[in-house]
């Protein structure tokens, strides 16, 4: 296992030199010139060698290569071109609130929608099953947006429970996030209850599951020992895929109630043509996908002993 | 046998309610098990036999309905039982082995651990203690070394391994009754055979009444004392061993005996088959069930249901000619 992730970690080494090149010369040949783009159209001879200079691209393109992988190593991108702050510390701020905005409802939202979806399978059939199927259902139907929009207006704006937009880090954040979390876990229910209410019907009908009975296994017993060790395995394929999105943030609700998280550093950037931050955070989301993948296959082996890392 | 059974089921009735009506698998079965004694529930595929045995364990999925009937055990009806109850039944008195070695075992627990589970269900010991137990059993049904294949998974072990596990499963704490659904129909039939010379030596050993379910006649005369033959949900013809294969009554038994290969049998010779299929399920009518598929059948047979009659030998059977056609 342990040799298993090192081989798995410099395997990640060609594929980021990829990435890197790629992105480096997408930006170099085809990007706009970013030094016109900050001084804008009327700006002397003068002032735009000067600006090249100190921003390396009078530079052959091998060195501003060689500077771009220094940059990623060091985790040092220089400064922003619109605001001129250090990338190192607008990333580790966005990321921060982007974490604590995505991260909480993330880990407990989906234990209690395992939990959730247990109970509803074990009255499989019944009319709590049916109820809830049912309202699972109309409540998927309804956009995203409609959930944040109503829900800020409703408790935010008229009910006045909540902050309705902004942020301030420390402690007194969690009251700036309450709101947030709540609509996420609540999107996610819908989702998330009907998958795993999916993969557990599937897994109860499995001869395993009778055997266990058969053994004389309460209910309990059959569904949270037998039943969840083997649904953990579909269910970790499919929230795992959702963790890298967790940093990157959730653009839209960053934007709705303005946190100033990675999603919406990089809305910004965009908008700006602030390049550095674009080529930074393009990097960056390869290396925390590929550091996700091999999460998920060592998660993979801890759970099916048919999986072996070598 | 004037012994009183461990285990006797009366007129058990079981219904599915399917998309297409409702459909009566079982109907009005009755048997009984002895101590130490194998009955072997015979029938072609598709007879009920799983079933009336899931009856019993109170296993059945969930579109089944006992209709009718009891299932006598140890002084008490297990389908009055409530669900606590029936639980400490299932795996301590009452076990159960599969049709299915390969896949009844758990995959992502050891075998060590789901043997030790049943221990630690219905007996008042420590984690050590079934642990020990355990390996003692993997000894007992001959899995070598034991201690290592306790933490062995169910992929590393071949299908004989695997039903073997599943019996030291099932015999655990000793239960009073073993049902084995048709255990070895799985596996090669160089493993068969030891497998049920394990389970012959096994009841020996815990005086446990067997029933023991095929369709493989072969297998009956190596393991049965009584045997029960279904058609169509009902049981059509009873007896011992020798009753059944020394003097068939019931003309499915007939058949099921003649469409059997023994050693007389010519090379290139066709074996007999019983032609024609099983009613449906879905309307059962007043004629007897075998009717159209019988060399024997008359009017009588069209009009009114043969029951199931005792003789005096102590067999019984359910034809309307079973004393002129033996
Ligand atoms: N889950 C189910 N839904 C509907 N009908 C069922 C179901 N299970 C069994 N049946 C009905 O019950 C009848 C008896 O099935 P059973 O499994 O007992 O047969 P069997 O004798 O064990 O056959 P085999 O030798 O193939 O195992 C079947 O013919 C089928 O019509
Ligand atoms: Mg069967």
């Amino acid at each position: 296992m342990f040799f298993y992730v090192i081989r798995r970690l410099l395997y990640m080494i060609p594929t980021l030199l990829g990435v890197a090149f790629l992105t480096f010369l997408l930006f170099t040949i085809f990007g706009e010139d970013p030094v016109r783009q900050a001084l804008g159209l009327h700006a002397s001879e003068e002032a735009i060698v000067a600006l090249r200079a100190k921003w390396g691209l009078d530079q052959s393109f091998a060195k501003q290569f060689y500077d771009f992988l220094v940059q990623i190593l060091t985790f040092d991108y220089g400064e922003s071109f619109s605001t001129g702050e250090k990338l190192s510390d607008i990333f580790c701020g966005g990321v921060l609130v982007s974490l604590s905005l995505t991260a909480p409802p993330f880990v407990f939202g989906t234990l209690f929608n395992i939990v959730i979806a247990l109970f509803i399978s074990y009255f499989r059939g019944k009319s709590l099953d049916k109820i809830s199927t049912f309202l699972f259902v109309v409540s998927m139907s309804i956009s995203y947006l409609v959930y944040i929009i109503v829900l800020q207006y409703l408790l935010a704006y008229r009910f006045g429970w909540f902050p309705i937009q902004g942020f301030e880090p420390g402690f007194s954040s969690i009251s700036y996030l309450m709101l947030p979390w709540f609509i996420i876990g609540l999107v996610s229910m819908g989702p998330d209850i009907r998958l795993f209410r999916t993969i557990f019907l599937d897994q109860v009908k499995s001869d395993y599951i009778r055997t266990a009975r058969a053994k004389g296994a309460s209910e309990p017993r059959v569904l949270f020992v037998h039943l969840l060790k083997n649904a953990m395995i579909p269910i970790l394929t499919n929230t795992v895929i959702a963790i890298p999105f967790l940093i990157t943030g959730a653009f839209v609700m960053e934007r709705y109630f303005a946190l100033p998280g990675i999603g919406d550093i990089t809305i910004t950037a965009i908008n700006e043509g602030d390049f550095p931050i674009i080529k930074a955070m393009t990097v960056m989301s390869a290396v925390l996908y590929s550091c996700f993948n091999l999460l998920t296959d060592v998660l993979y082996a801890l759970v099916d002993p048919r999986v072996k890392l070598s | 046998m004037s012994q009183k059974p461990v285990l006797s089921i009366k007129d058990l009735s079981v219904s599915f309610a399917t998309e297409k009506g409702l459909c009566q698998a079982v109907k009005k079965v009755n048997f009984a098990v002895y101590e130490g004694k194998t009955l072997a529930l015979v029938g072609e595929s598709g007879c009920g036999k799983s079933v009336t045995s899931l009856a019993v364990m109170r296993l059945l999925p969930d579109l089944a309905n006992v209709s009718s009937g009891s299932i006598h055990f140890n002084g008490q009806d297990l389908l009055t039982l409530n669900k606590n109850s029936m639980c400490s039944v299932r795996g301590n008195d009452i076990a159960m082995i599969f049709q299915e070695p390969l896949t009844a075992l758990n995959p992502v627990f050891t075998i060590g651990e789901q043997i030790a589970e049943a221990l630690l269900i219905h007996k008042r010991i420590t984690k050590k203690q079934a642990k020990d137990r355990t390996c003692e059993l993997l000894d007992r049904v001959r899995i070598p070394e034991a201690r290592k294949r306790f933490d062995e998974y169910p992929f590393q072990l071949s299908g004989g391994m695997k039903q073997r596990a599943l019996i030291a499963m099932a015999l655990a704490c000793e239960p009073k009754i073993l049902i084995a659904d048709e255990p070895t129909t799985a596996l090669d039939v160089t493993i068969q055979a030891g497998i049920l010379e394990l389970m012959k030596e096994l009841q020996k050993e815990m005086n446990m009444g067997i029933i023991f379910i095929t369709h493989d006649l072969g297998v009956v005369a190596e393991i049965a004392d009584a045997v029960s033959i279904m058609y169509a949900g009902e049981v059509i013809e009873e007896g011992d061993v020798y009753q059944i294969f020394e003097n068939p009554r019931h003309p499915y038994t007939k058949g099921l005996l003649e469409s059997m290969p023994t050693l007389q049998t010519q090379k290139g010779e066709k074996l007999k088959t019983i032609k024609g299929s099983v009613p449906n399920l879905f309307n059962r009518t007043e004629a007897c069930n075998f009717e159209n598929r019988c060399a024997y059948a008359k009017e009588v047979c069209r009009k009114e249901k043969p029951f199931l009659e005792e003789e005096a030998s102590g067999a019984k059977v359910a034809c309307h000619f079973h004393r002129t056609i033996s």
